[in-house]
């Protein structure tokens, strides 16, 4: 075991994706020392499967989403045997944002009040207009970019960049809208439509979820780190942490970390903030069992691990006798709508979904999407109008509002292990018959749109089985001790200096694109840990 | 790019290294790939078979590289077909698509995809391929600024108080 320094770090940030970027740059800032532990390393753009230009195929296999088939040594396997659909997420320096599309929607101001306004599940802690201004702030600082004035959210919201262009393929989609009287509005985007600080100006690569080649994605490892490092903060990669330290009055001392050769570390800290996302995090808290913490580390209200959200993802692809100029980004969303994101009285299930449209990069992708046809439909002379229609697709897909539910969550499996033998976690997740009917509601109303639209061919999907990575819920927030994980700071009930600042704390999941509302809610942590510090073992 | 540092640990923790097949295939396999190429693409009208595209051995080389994941299935379908005649072939091949759906999945996106990147059928289906294409200063405000988004702006707000505003 090396021990790192005889002072302890003023705060550990366990990850480095969106929401550790966030606490270790808002940190630094502010001269308080941070060493943020992440198990991945850097990935370059020039890595990107986009690169090439067989990037198809390299996207099916070794640059795939879903880390149980990628197996890379930064991965950590997940049993999903008991689990309706398999999480994903990507382990590196920006943690799962090398792999987001950076849509950027903000929560609504309803997604705060579930419970006051439909009787499930619970209110958040906090409201839309408490965390508008963090939004703000972040949008200003990786210059999000968008069209203000949406109708779908109150006054006053706008961003830093003009929008992308909506393309034929938005045209087209906005288009189907119109006709059937519905919301859109030109997609939000985590990727600008200008150069901004370290990220270039989108070149409309449309390969934004198998990484950014031009460096003009806000993923973490552009947006923030770059910012985190220049202002003092420690990143050490290829540093797996397999346990959080506790004392004997249960505030937390640190980490124990596993470096890419097998040795063992200990980084002391005066404060912990985990952002590890809503599966890592919980594994990690469970993991950190003690006698003062016997059921795992802040898990007194036994809510570690349980709720998991997962945004159930549906979708239907349309093709189009007409050349959409399908394969230009970005992909990132074209346009969204709001439409059906609220509970209606006439709909037999309660919330509902974030609708958004895609452009279809690749040829190959289109031949794939085909594969629901017969065979002599897509193979034989057919094949050629198949691989023809690649530049009329649209995607149009949606996430689903996934309720809390104690059931579904993440324990530690009692097998399976990660490559420093530490134990995986196990996924127990079941789609709900609520969710169930608003898959199917989602579908129909996706085929009105593309029919409203005029494709000529659509493929529907009803769950997206490998999707998404939007990991939520898992260690809720809330300001009962016996019913919540941390508080709406992101501090835990159990332990006043360890803090949880990724989707974990997510009380509801909201339908829309989470990782806004992350960093957000991040920005907000993170303050809070600087403005508090005096009060505890967090010395500036 | 190597996959290791010399005292064994892994170079690259969030990078995979770069998909090489365990071997070159051989005469006979590329023989049978290229007969399954041309019955999964045939001619057709002013179409020519797969097997027409000059280039499409060296990209059949390049994708069975970029799914070598799939090789040993791929291989052994390749040595179950060697010298079949294009009828058995086909017929072969609906049987798998029926009854192993992931080794037909492998085998036809290695063909597909090994054709689609020759440059004459990008070229014939329109496809660019992935690249930089930036955009005008003004494409995004020229492609709504013709009224398309006046029917929304007309309905006004859509969402949902929260009853705290």
């Amino acid at each position: 075991m090396t021990n790192h320094g005889d002072e302890a770090a003023d705060v550990v940030v366990i990850g480095s994706g969106p929401s550790g970027g966030v606490v270790a740059h808002t940190l630094a800032t502010r001269g308080f020392s941070v060493v943020c532990l992440e198990q991945g390393d850097w990935v370059n753009p020039t890595d990107y499967p986009a690169n090439y230009p067989e990037w198809e195929l390299l996207i099916q296999a070794q640059w795939g989403h879903d880390p149980n088939a990628r197996r890379l040594p930064a991965d950590y396997p997940l049993d999903v045997s008991d689990s309706d659909m398999w999480p994903v997420m990507f382990n590196a320096v920006g943690g799962s944002s090398i792999y987001y599309g950076a849509e950027w929607p903000r929560l609504l101001p309803s997604d705060f009040r579930v419970r006051t306004l439909d009787g499930v599940a619970d209110d958040w802690p906090i409201t839309y207009a408490d965390l508008a201004p963090y939004n703000d702030r972040i949008d200003a600082f990786i210059g999000v970019s968008g069209l203000g004035g949406d109708p779908a959210y109150p006054d006053g919201l706008d961003y830093p960049l003009p929008p992308h262009p909506l393309g034929k393929a938005g045209r087209k989609a906005a288009s189907g809208m119109n006709a059937l009287g519905w919301h859109w509005w030109p997609g939000t985007n985590a990727i600008p439509s200008q150069k901004f600080k370290e990220l270039s100006q989108c070149a409309r690569w449309g390969t934004c979820e198998w990484g950014c080649p031009e460096s003009s994605k806000a993923s973490s490892d552009i947006a923030f780190w770059p910012h985190a490092l220049r202002s003092g903060a420690t990143l050490i990669t290829g540093a797996r942490v397999r346990q959080i330290e506790t004392g004997p009055d249960g505030s937390v001392t640190g980490a124990i970390w596993i470096d890419r050769h097998g040795a063992e570390h200990r980084q002391r800290a005066r404060a912990v903030v985990l952002c590890a996302n809503g599966i890592g995090t919980p594994r990690l808290l469970l993991l950190s069992a003690s006698s003062r913490h016997p059921e795992g580390l802040a898990n007194s209200s036994g809510l570690v691990g349980k709720n998991l959200m997962l945004h159930p993802n549906c979708s239907v692809t349309g093709f189009y006798d007409e050349n959409l100029e399908s394969w230009r980004g970005p992909a990132g969303q074209l346009i969204h709508s709001m439409e059906f994101y609220d509970t209606r009285a006439e709909h037999d299930f309660v919330r509902g979904a974030k609708l958004h449209a895609l452009p279809t990069p690749g040829p190959l992708n289109a031949v794939e999407v085909h594969r629901a046809l017969p065979y002599d439909q897509l193979w034989g002379p057919a094949i050629h109008d198949i691989a023809r229609s690649h530049a009329g697709g649209i995607l149009w897909a949606a996430n689903t509002e996934d309720l809390p539910d104690e059931a579904n969550r993440v324990t530690l499996d009692p097998v399976l292990t990660d490559g420093d033998g530490i134990p995986a976690p196990k996924i127990h997740y079941r789609i709900s018959e609520n969710t169930r009917k608003l898959l199917r509601f989602a579908v129909d109303r996706m085929q009105e749109i593309h029919a409203a639209s005029g494709a000529v061919r659509t493929f529907p999907v009803e769950l997206w089985v490998d999707q998404p990575g939007h990991l939520l819920g898992t260690a809720r927030m809330g300001n009962d001790p016996a019913t919540s994980v941390v508080d709406s700071y992101g501090r835990a009930h159990d332990a006043p200096n360890l803090f949880i600042a990724d989707g974990s704390i997510f009380v509801t999941s909201g339908s829309a694109n989470p990782t806004c509302t992350i960093s957000a809610l991040a920005l907000r942590v993170a303050e809070h840990v600087a403005a508090t510090a005096k009060d505890q073992k967090v010395s500036a | 790019m190597t996959s290791n540092d010399p005292d064994g640990a892994p170079a690259r923790l969030s990078v995979p290294p770069k998909f090489t097949a365990p071997r070159q295939l051989t005469a006979a396999e590329v023989s049978t790939l290229r007969v399954i190429a041309d019955v999964l693409i045939p001619a057709a009208g002013d179409n020519p078979p797969a097997t027409a595209e000059p280039d499409l051995d060296a990209w059949l080389e390049r994708a069975v590289d970029a799914r070598a994941d799939a090789f040993d299935a791929i291989t052994t379908v390749l040595t179950q077909l060697d010298g079949a005649a294009p009828e058995v072939t086909d017929q072969a091949l609906r049987q798998l698509h029926a009854e192993q759906p992931v080794t037909f999945q492998a085998l036809t996106a290695v063909i597909a995809g090994a054709w689609l990147l020759t440059p004459a059928v990008r070229e014939r289906i329109g496809y660019p391929g992935q690249r930089r294409d930036p955009a005008r200063f003004d494409e995004a405000a020229d492609q709504i600024s013709d009224g398309i988004l006046d029917p929304v702006i007309a309905r006004g707000h859509i969402y949902t108080s929260d009853r705290t505003d």
